[in-house]
This record gives C-alpha cells, structure tokens and sequence, in this order.
C-alpha cells in the first residue's frame, strides 16, 4: 500500500463526503434503465406523476403516511372502486395479506387461520379493524370469482377481497416488503400478513399461523393503544388461578397449528367437516393417505375425494407435507379428543418455588 | 420543484422498472441499503467532532425506609409529549420511591392515570408497577439477593442534557484524564459537565425531535452501568414516553421491556419480551451480579478469586465460580415485534462488570507481578479509583443509522429482510475522532447495529495494519489475550462484544490511527461473504464502482490521535498472556462426564420446511415445521442443575447471529470442527450462523443451567429477523417441575396472564438424537413428579396422569410407596398370597363398611374393585415401588 495514497484517501473522503459518490451511482443505474422502460412502465409513470401531484411532501414525522403508500386503484368483490390509500389504509387498523383463489395449498390455509382471527374478533371487523385479502392473481381473480372464494369460506363483513392489476399488486406488496423477485410458483408468493396502525405509524410482520388469539390481541388493544375496553372477563387476579396446561403431544401440536383452521372435533362442520368419529366413519388407510397427498388422491380422482370436494364448495384439503407418522398423530389426537362427558384430571397448582426464599 | 419532479420521477421509474434489486423504499431512492435517500451530512466531514464518552448512571445505596415527602413520577404536560425534562431530572435527583417489593407494586396507581383515562379510556384499575403481579414474575431469591444499590432512568424523547448525573461520575471529572487538564475533562464544550450536550450526530447537524429519539433520560451522552460483580443492583426503569403512540416520528413502539444481554439474571428480570410495561408505569429489574455457580461451588466464598472490589483497595469475597466472572455487557430494548424499532431508537446502554479480576484498576496487585499471589489483571484502565477507572478503557457502542432529509433519525420497517443505516456512528456520533495517549488502551466495542455485522481493520495512516490483542470475546475475559497481527478484528455480528487492547506506545504524538469497517451488505439479509480488499477502500476504488452499488458504511469510521504520554504504564502487557503464556481466566471447563450426560436440542434456523415458507421460523428438535415467536409457547425446559448441547444450524442463504439468554455457551464445534481460537477460549452468548467468513451453517453450544428459573428468550439478533418471529422461549425449570409459567398479556389496566403450553420435546430434547439415561430430574413415568418425588416411580400416580379419583400420589399407609404400586397389604416388604387374602376381604367395599382396607384401594377412588385388582396383579410377587422416596 503506498502511503501517500491512503493518507491522501483520508483527505478525499473528507473533502468529497461519501454521499456524492454514492448518489452519482445511482443516478448512473437509473440512467442506464430509462430506454428499457415499455409502455406499461410508462402509463403506471404518468399515472404516477398524477397521483404524486397533490402529495408535494409527505407529513413532517410521519414517513409512512400518504407519501409513502401509493393510491392505487383496487376493485373489492362487489366491484366496488376502491383506492388503496385514502379509502383503505387511511386512519385504519388493517390487516393485509395477499392471495389467489386458484391457490391450492397455502391459501385456503390462511384463509381459514384468518377467519379464526376474525370470528375471535366479533363485531369489531369492519367497525375498527380492517382486513385485506388482495389477489396476485388480477385475471383468473375477478370481483366475482373472489366473492364466490369468500362465500366458500363464510367471511362475515368487514373482511374486503380485493383484485387489481398485477403492477399495482406488485407495486403494494413491494412497499409492504413483502414482494416476491422473481416469482416463478405463485405459491410460493410471500403468505406473511402485515398488520398495521396508519394513523400511529405502527407495522409490524406477523405470519397467518401465529396463534389466532395472539392476532386477535395485536388487531383489537395493541394496535389500537387500547383504545377499546378489553372484555369484561378479564381479571387482574387470574394469575393466581392460572393452570398449567399438559405438554401438547405432537399429534395435537400440528392438530391445532393446521387442521384446527377448518375442522372441529364435535363442534360442527366449519370450512371443513367436523372430525368427530372420522377414524369411524372412514378407513384408517384412506384417511393417513388423504392427509398426506390430498391433491394427488383429487388428480388421480380418488372417488371418496371427489365426493368431499363437491360436498365441500370445492375448497380443497391443503398439502401441509405432512408425513405418515404424523398424519396417524394427528388421527390418534382426534381419537383421543372424541366428545366425552369426562372434563380431564384435574392438576394440583402450587406456587412457582423458585431455589428458595 | 425541479428536483421534486425528478425524485418524483426516480420513484415511478424505479418501482416501474427496475428489476430484481429494486427495494421498497421512500421518497424516490432506491437499491440503496436503507430504502431511502442517503442520509445528508450537513456539511460536517469525517473526524470533526469528538467521540462522546459515555455517562455513567450512577449507582446509589439502597435506602432501608420509605420516603415520607417524596414526589411521585411527574405527570407530563399532555399526552403528546414525553415527561417534562427539568421536572425529570427534578424527580431522578431524589430517593427512590415507593420501596422496590418482592412481586410487582400494583397497590398504587400509574401516576399518569388521570390523563390516560382522559386520552385513552376509562380504566378498570391501573398499576404503578407493570411487572406482571403476583408470585409469577415476583423477585425470586429477594431477601437473599436483596439490592444493595438502586440507580434510576426514565426512557423518553430526545432532549438537551442539564447535566443531572454530572455529579454520579465515579471520576467526578477530579482524577486521572477526567481531571483538569486530562483528556476528557471537557465533557462538554466548556466544561466538566454534560449540561448543554444537545442530541444530535453532529455538531452541523439537526438537534433530534423528542419523537425520533428515544433514550435513558432523553439524554446524550449515551449512557453507561458500573457494576459489580457480588452488589445486587436495582434498575427502576420508567416509562416517560408519549401516552399517544403516534408520537414516534414513523417507528417505535412506547411501551417496553429491557433485556441485560448476558446477564445471570432471574427471569423476572430478564426483559422477556411480552413482560413489558407502558407509559407512566416502572419495572424494577433486579439484578442479582452473583458469579455462576452460586449454589454449588465456592459456596463458602473462600476462593480469594471470586471477589468484588471494597472500594478501598481490598476485596470482598463472594459465592460463585470466578471463573464466571463476566466484564462487558449492554442492556437494551426487548419489546414484542418491535425490538428492533426501539433499541434503534435509543433504548440501549452499556454494561460494565467489576470483579477483583477485571477491576479497572492497572496498578492495585497486579496477576503479572505475581502470578500465584495477585488476581487484578490490570487491563488498561487508569489507577486513581479503587475501581471503575475509564481513563485508558473507552465503551464503544459502533452502529449504523440513517436520517431524512431534515436529519432526523429514521428507520424503514418494511425492509423485511433486514435494516441497513448508511452513515457509521460510534457512541450515537458521525465518524467521530477520539484523543489518545501513546500507551496501552482498552476498547470495548459493541456492534449495537439492527442488521449490519462489522469487521474492524485497525490502521495507521499509511494503510498499515496496527497489531492489537482481543481480551474478551462477549464481553467474557478469554483464557489468553490472542495476538492479531497484521489481521483484522474478526467479524462481529449484532449485539457481539469484543475487547481489544491497542498499544499506542510506539506512535509519535500527532499521528492518528483508524478504524475501518471492511464488511459489505447489499441488503440486511446478512453481509456479502468476503469482506471488501482493503486495498480497494484505501485507494478509493471501492467507492467508485462504476456502475453503481457501494455499501458507504465501509471505510473508515473512527480516527484516534495519538498524545504524549508522561505516566508510567502499569497496565498489564497483554504479550504476557497469549497461547502458552499466563492464563487471563480460564475456561470453567465441561467435563467428558458433563457432555456425555447432556442433553441435546436442535435449533433450525430460517425457513419451514413445509406450508408457511417464511424465512423468519425457528423448527426445534422434531418439529416438523418451523414457526414464528409465540409467548406463551415453550419451546424448551431446561433443567437446573443440568448441562445441555445446543445445535444451531441454519440452511438458507441468510446469516443469523443468534443469542441465547441466561447462560453463555462455549463452542464445541463450528462445522463439525474445532472453533477459531479467539472463540476456543472463549464464553460466548451470540453465536454467528451463516456463510459469511469466519461463520458457519452449524454449531454446537454447551450449556449449564444454574440458579434462577423462568422464561427466557433464544432468537436471532438482527432485531429486524427476531421481529419477524425468529426467536422462541424457552424456561428454565426446577427438575421435576410440572407448572408452566404463564405468559403475561399487559395492557394499560394492567397485566394478565394466558396459559402457556410446552412442545413434546420441551423437557426431553431431540427424539433423534443421543439423549441421556434418566438421572436427576427425570420423571420416567412422566406422571408431573419427578423420579425422586415420586412414590411410584414407574407407575404413573401424578398430575399428570389419569387420576381414578383425585389422588395422585396416595400412600394411605405412609410408607413411602404409593398406593399404585403397593400391593403389599401387610408391609412384609413383598406381595404374596397373605396380602391377596387381606385384599380378597376387602374387595368391594367402601368406605365405613366394615370390611374397608383403605391401603387395598391402590388407585384412591373410594371403592375396591377390579380396577384396583388390575393394579394388584401388576405388583404381583414383587416388592412394592420402586419409589423414590423409600428403597
């Protein structure tokens, strides 16, 4: 290394300042991408320099705010026009996640694991909280097709299926960060659910298979700076009568993080049927299989899985890539948990002991 | 508007065109590490304003009576704005109160009650402590580990200094370089004061808003905890930050939970991240100092090792393993989903632990003068205090940030992957220059970024490589200094600790010697894997790629310039204890016996393998998939007293420094092979898993579980990762214990609990790995009583097991074996056709009946029968048991 040269560095770097360099980069990259630009690009720029028009600086301390989310145009399942920022996002408590209806595997999965979180939210969606599902999928996913999917999944109000073009999904999901480069497999399009508080610059990642009680909690008080009365049953001394609770066996671990979503054991039929007496009513061979390749038993028209898709709206079993052993835990759980008059031992509670005081 | 139409330009045209790299980002610039503009400097350059030293807290002396005329925390003026500065400082200056308590204070209201009812709700009862209540999150050990020393901050907005702690300095700007005339006497521009230090980056540039920083006190410098080692201390954290949670200029949450990263602390006082507490409340963090090891060696405190400085140059001898001693830490934020917003913001401060080893004193009885009678290593500290001397050992909290365009502090939480700051700070200041005498300095470097990993290349200004020893790795004194010549510090990844000695002693006053950063990140997913040539940045190459990309957070970001020294040197000469020289401290070793017996787990970091691909999940042991952080979900129950092997790994192309809470860990294995031999010797607590250089997808930790219980955290550390989900609890448990802590949910009225539920794996490790046999703590019939509790040790007779009739370990005639398992009706010692005549004429029978026996009734339901006759069988021509209560 020749000494001058570093020494004369340390002066270069002070006289330029470093951000002159690294702007000129940019500005060369930006250069270099302007005649590729087709058409598109070039409707979506004027649309653009519209729509940033009447936004000359976002709020001062508060980045994430109209400056940031683009007002795109999106069209809900009753075909109503809708416009990203100002109708959607705008002084709301939201929750975003992005879909297709043709989505065999993950998507009816989240569906469902979302309308667990709203069914534990009640009346408060579309009062105070807002959720979002948005196609990635604008040509198959018309208004229509998306009111059919959310009819299949009995969604209440307040819970909008949206459809737009692709930019503009792109465009959303690229500023939520959660856009996908390079897309080859929609499935494999990021399921993450953003949640968020416009008013209150709050955004945070969640996954659709977090505990749907831990969602609900996250939409209704914190988000909302507990703005709401928490329920009524809530009690500041409940610590002392709080139980331990039975390590969950493997079979009911993946029961409740992935079947729970759309089945019950002896409450009813929801997205799915009620599994209660399953392992009764159908041969334990059959079952392990369904639960293990459900969309290969349906291509290969397996007859019995043909009658449940029909009896079902269509909505498929998902390929959770489960393997045989764990589909016979899950079945052995379901077996277990068979509707009894029996409530389960009771557990002794004592205080917590630590090493001594 | 010309340069608006162009921004405005740059944004359509970017989100619209540009491919693969294009990030999310703001205000129209794009493919740059922060998804924003770069970061304006004002005018100021590099190496013009000095760096910071940090203030100390201050530690005071428990008080042992309520204050009788003490004010409560003020109320701020409206539930816009942080508590008031002057009316802060006015309260932090008096005696602590309420008196701190065993279980959280929730007897009094949240001081702020009034005025959160006004802007949020009525509220059902509120609670001036929001430590969870009850026995749950109470102090454990409280009287025995009661504190002797308090300090006190509130967190809130940003806010010039009036110099509240200037009189808390341990050198009250009187000795050594704090003196007149020394080096950082000046603590400010006039003065041995911080008053007047204004937070900011730089003198050029913008003051920060109350809303865009968020710190200890509000105030700069950032702050520092001198501790020692066997001194319980006492934090009561305040809550002064905006009831409004829209006030935080885009990021931050206000409500939050702090987390001494390396501490040996209790789990109600370790910051887990759903304990955490809001505006107006305090959380008293108890933390307890105790060496490792406390319950079982050195229990008589007899080892002249294990010791804390008197502050009168002699010693107080503690419990504990000194080979536990621990040197540098940092406590920051910890709050759910938003640690990353929040320790980026400012709720960090350093650490440092003082023993009679590592005593920030260089002159006191040194370990090199006379190894087999002295124990003060004497690293590079300064001798005019007993301990605690900073005069030649600085802390040095490096990190990168980003402002806007008004130079206010900002941050993009939709860069998933990770976020990146484009302008390199040390101690919260912009490149900064630092005097130093030419001798021998200790440095305590922190990386405290959200994303980026460091690799320090220390220079003279002819591009030069300085040699240097590192000393402590995590903040824990290694076994040997390791010499690094003509090589750079290893990479260090977010949150790692390394101290390292320089010696300036060779360098003429007035040259200058410089810190240069040479890792690269092109997003935050991790940093690329070889760091950039130096050659390339010191002849400027780097930065002028064309086309393009430069990551400008490398090069130079510290200058020190060298002053004459006139003292005498008496630190101790770190050449001395390199490999095959004197020990420093050695490793608390883990015997073949230890490892053999250890359980095993296993740790998969990044994405499930199966429906939810994100790349943020932790799959432990025989998951079949990974997930996302759940409080109340254990993950794994480590028992006390036992010793553990954690195997980390990670698949994907990301890097992951992961932390472990509670206990550090020494690396058995990095790869399948030995670990480098700066972390050989070492004790560590976050662990680099990654392809970057000097990393690897897999590692093996040990671990051992000592004195303290409860719920803690294991997660990745770049914040942004572990925000994401990638981090799990596990609970350290009693052996035997059955009750799962439950995970609190605060609120504004206050904190509830939700049931918690354990995996299968949680007390047993890995299915597919070598477990060991069942030892202590074991529960063979996995009834909820540990073997050695357990009156029938194979028979399942506890909570956990199907109870016929409620009574779980019921041993009607008191001999020490369950009914269950004891058949033997006339305690002959064995089960033969005497006791089945005796049960034949109880059969049937209930209770008052004359023919009741009630030791015939093995399963407790009140009648004799065949569900008893089957229990009978079973215990046929045997002896009764086994329990682990009689033989």
């Amino acid at each position: 290394m020749d000494a001058s040269a570093w020494a004369e560095r340390i002066v270069a770097v002070k006289r330029l300042g470093r951000s002159e360099g690294w702007g000129q980069g940019n500005r060369q990259r930006e250069a270099r991408f302007f005649p590729g630009m087709g058409w598109k690009s070039l409707c979506i720029l004027v649309a653009f320099i519209l729509s940033l028009a009447g936004v000359s600086s976002a709020e001062k301390g508060k980045p994430w705010g109209e400056g940031y989310f683009p007002d795109v145009l999106l069209t809900t399942h009753e075909g109503k026009e809708v416009r990203f920022y100002q109708d959607l996002l705008k002084d709301k408590v939201v929750a975003i996640n992005f879909m297709f209806t043709s989505c065999e595997n993950v998507c009816p999965a989240e569906t469902a694991r979302l309308s667990q979180v709203v069914s534990l939210l009640g009346d408060r969606v579309g009062e105070d909280i807002h959720f979002y599902s948005i196609s990635i999928d604008p040509e198959v996913d018309t208004p229509e097709a998306l009111a059919r999917y959310r009819e299949r999944f009995d969604v209440g109000e307040g819970w909008t299926f949206l459809t737009a073009s692709r930019e503009t999904s792109d465009l959303i999901q690229r500023k939520l960060g959660l856009l996908v480069e390079q897309l080859d497999d929609p499935n494999d399009h990021n399921a993450s659910l953003v949640l968020g508080s416009e008013a209150n610059s709050r955004w945070i990642r969640r996954s659709p298979y977090d505990n749907p009680k831990s969602l609900a909690h996250l939409l209704a008080e914190s988000l909302q700076n507990g703005r709401k009365a928490p329920r009524a049953n809530r009690n500041l001394a409940s610590y002392a009568d709080a139980p331990s609770r039975e390590n969950w066996d493997k079979g009911e671990r993946i029961y409740r993080s992935r079947c729970a979503a759309c089945h019950t054991i002896g409450e009813g039929n929801r997205v799915g049927p009620d599994l209660a007496g399953v392992t009764q009513r159908r041969e334990r061979e059959w079952l392990v299989r369904w639960i293990v390749e459900p969309d290969l038993m349906i291509s290969e028209k397996d007859p019995e899985a043909l009658e449940l898709l029909k009896a079902w709206d269509d909505i498929r079993m998902p390929n959770f890539g489960l393997n045989q052993a764990e589909a016979e835990a899950i079945l052995g759980f379901i077996e277990r948990s068979a509707p009894s008059p029996s409530t389960g031992p009771e557990r002794s509670l004592s205080m917590r002991d630590p090493v001594g005081h | 508007m010309t340069a608006g139409l162009y921004s405005a330009l740059a944004l359509i045209l970017l989100t619209a065109a540009l491919p693969v790299s294009a990030k999310n980002g703001v205000e129209g610039e794009y493919d740059v590490p922060t998804g924003a503009y770069h970061s304006p400097l004002f005018g100021a350059e590099p190496f013009t304003t000095r760096l910071l030293r940090m203030e100390e807290f201050g530690s005071k002396d428990l008080p042992n009576t309520e204050c009788e005329d003490c004010e409560r925390f003020p109320n701020p003026v409206n539930c816009r704005e942080s508590v008031g500065g002057y009316d802060l400082d006015q309260f932090l200056a008096q005696r602590l109160t309420p008196m701190p308590r065993r279980s959280a204070n929730t007897e009094e209201p949240n001081p702020w009650e009034t005025l959160i009812e006004h802007c949020i709700r009525p509220l059902a009862q509120t609670a001036t402590e929001g430590r969870p209540p009850g026995e749950w999150y109470a102090h454990q050990r409280w009287s025995e580990m009661y504190p002797e020393k308090y300090f006190q901050s509130a967190t809130r907005g940003a806010r010039r200094n009036l110099g509240l702690r200037d009189s808390y300095q341990m050198h009250g700007y009187k000795v050594g370089e704090f003196a007149a005339g020394g080096l950082y006497h000046k603590a400010n521009e006039s003065g041995p004061s911080t008053s007047g230090i204004e937070v900011q980056f730089h003198p050029n540039m913008p003051i920060q808003d109350p809303n865009s920083l968020w710190t200890f006190d509000g105030t700069f410098p950032p702050k520092l905890l001198m501790a020692r080692h066997g001194v319980p201390i006492l934090f009561r954290h305040y809550n002064g930050l905006p009831i409004d949670d829209s006030m935080n200029y885009g990021f931050g949450r206000h409500t939050l939970s702090t987390h001494e990263h390396n501490g040996h602390n209790p789990a109600e006082s370790d910051g887990y991240t759903s304990a955490f507490f809001f505006p107006g409340q305090f959380f008293d963090y108890r933390w307890p100092m105790a060496l490792a090891g406390y319950d079982t060696i050195n229990q008589d405190a007899s080892d002249p090792r294990a010791a804390t400085p008197d502050g009168n140059g002699g010693s107080i001898q503690i419990r504990g393993d000194w080979r536990e001693t621990m040197s540098t830490h940092w406590f920051h934020d910890h709050m759910l989903d938003y640690t990353a917003q929040n320790v980026y913001k400012g709720s960090a401060a350093m650490m440092n632990y003082y023993s009679v080893l590592d005593r920030g004193n260089e002159k006191l009885a040194c370990h090199y003068a006379d190894p087999v009678n002295n124990v003060n290593l004497c690293l590079p500290s300064g001798d005019a205090l007993d301990w605690g001397n900073r005069d030649y050992d600085v802390n040095m909290e490096i990190a990168d940030k980003a402002w806007d365009s008004s130079g206010q502090l900002f941050f993009n939480m939709f860069n998933l992957d990770g976020f990146l700051g484009d302008r390199m700070t040390v101690n919260w200041t912009y490149k900064p220059y630092l005097d130093v005498r030419a001798r021998r300095y200790r440095f305590r470097l922190l990386n405290a970024s959200v994303s980026r990993y460091i690799k320090i290349a220390v220079l003279d200004e002819d591009g030069n490589r300085v040699p240097f020893h590192m000393v402590a790795n995590d903040g824990n004194i290694m076994e040997h200094a390791i010499p690094f010549v003509g090589e750079d510090v290893p990479i260090q990844s977010i949150a790692e600790r390394y101290d390292i000695v320089i010696d300036f002693s060779k360098f003429e006053p007035g040259s200058k010697v410089y810190f240069v950063n040479t890792v690269e990140h092109e997003d935050g997913r991790g940093p690329l894997e070889t760091p950039v040539d130096l050659a390339d940045i010191l002849d400027g190459s780097y930065e002028n790629r064309a086309p393009g990309f430069f990551d400008p957070a490398v090069g130079a970001f510290l200058e020190m310039r060298v002053v004459g020294y006139s003292g005498t040197d008496t630190s101790m000469n770190p050449e001395l204890y390199e490999p095959g020289g004197l020990k420093m401290i050695p490793l608390p070793e883990f015997t073949a016996e230890d490892l053999a017996g250890a359980r095993h787990r296993s740790f998969r970091f990044g994405r499930s393998n199966t429906s939810d691909t994100e790349p943020w999940t932790v799959q432990v042991d025989d998951e079949i998939e990974g997930s996302g952080m759940e409080a109340g979900k254990i993950s794994a129950a480590p028992d006390l007293g036992t010793v553990e092997i954690w195997h980390l790994s990670t698949r994907g192309s990301w890097s992951h420094p992961i932390h472990i809470h509670f206990e550090e860990g020494q690396l058995l294995t990095r790869d399948g092979r030995e670990p480098p031999i700066y972390e050989k010797f070492a004790r560590k607590d976050t662990f680099r898993l990654g392809r970057e250089a000097q990393s690897s997808r897999e590692i093996s930790v040990a671990l051992r579980f000592r004195e303290f219980l409860g719920s803690y955290m294991e997660h990745c550390h770049n914040t942004q990762h572990e925000d994401y989900a990638m981090m799990l609890r596990f609970d350290a448990q009693q052996p035997g214990q059955v009750l799962l802590i439950p995970t609190p949910v605060p609120e504004w009225d206050g904190v509830f609990y939700e049931e918690s539920y354990a995996i299968s794996s949680a007390k047993t490790g890995d299915p597919n790995l070598p477990q060991p046999p069942p030892g202590v703590g074991a529960d063979q019939d996995e009834d909820g009583v540990a073997d050695v509790a357990d009156n029938c040790k194979l028979i399942p007779n506890g909570p956990l097991a199907f109870d016929w009739g409620g009574n779980s370990q019921l041993d009607t005639d008191s001999d020490g074996f369950g009914n269950l398992c004891d058949p033997d009706l006339n305690n002959d010692g064995f089960t033969n056709f005497v006791d089945f005549v005796s049960f034949v004429i109880a059969f049937y029978s209930q209770p008052g009946q004359p023919t009741w026996n009630p030791n015939a009734d093995l399963n407790g339901d009140e009648i004799v029968n065949f569900g008893d006759f089957f229990s009978f069988v079973g215990g046929w021509m045997r002896a009764p048991g086994p329990s682990g209560l009689s033989q």
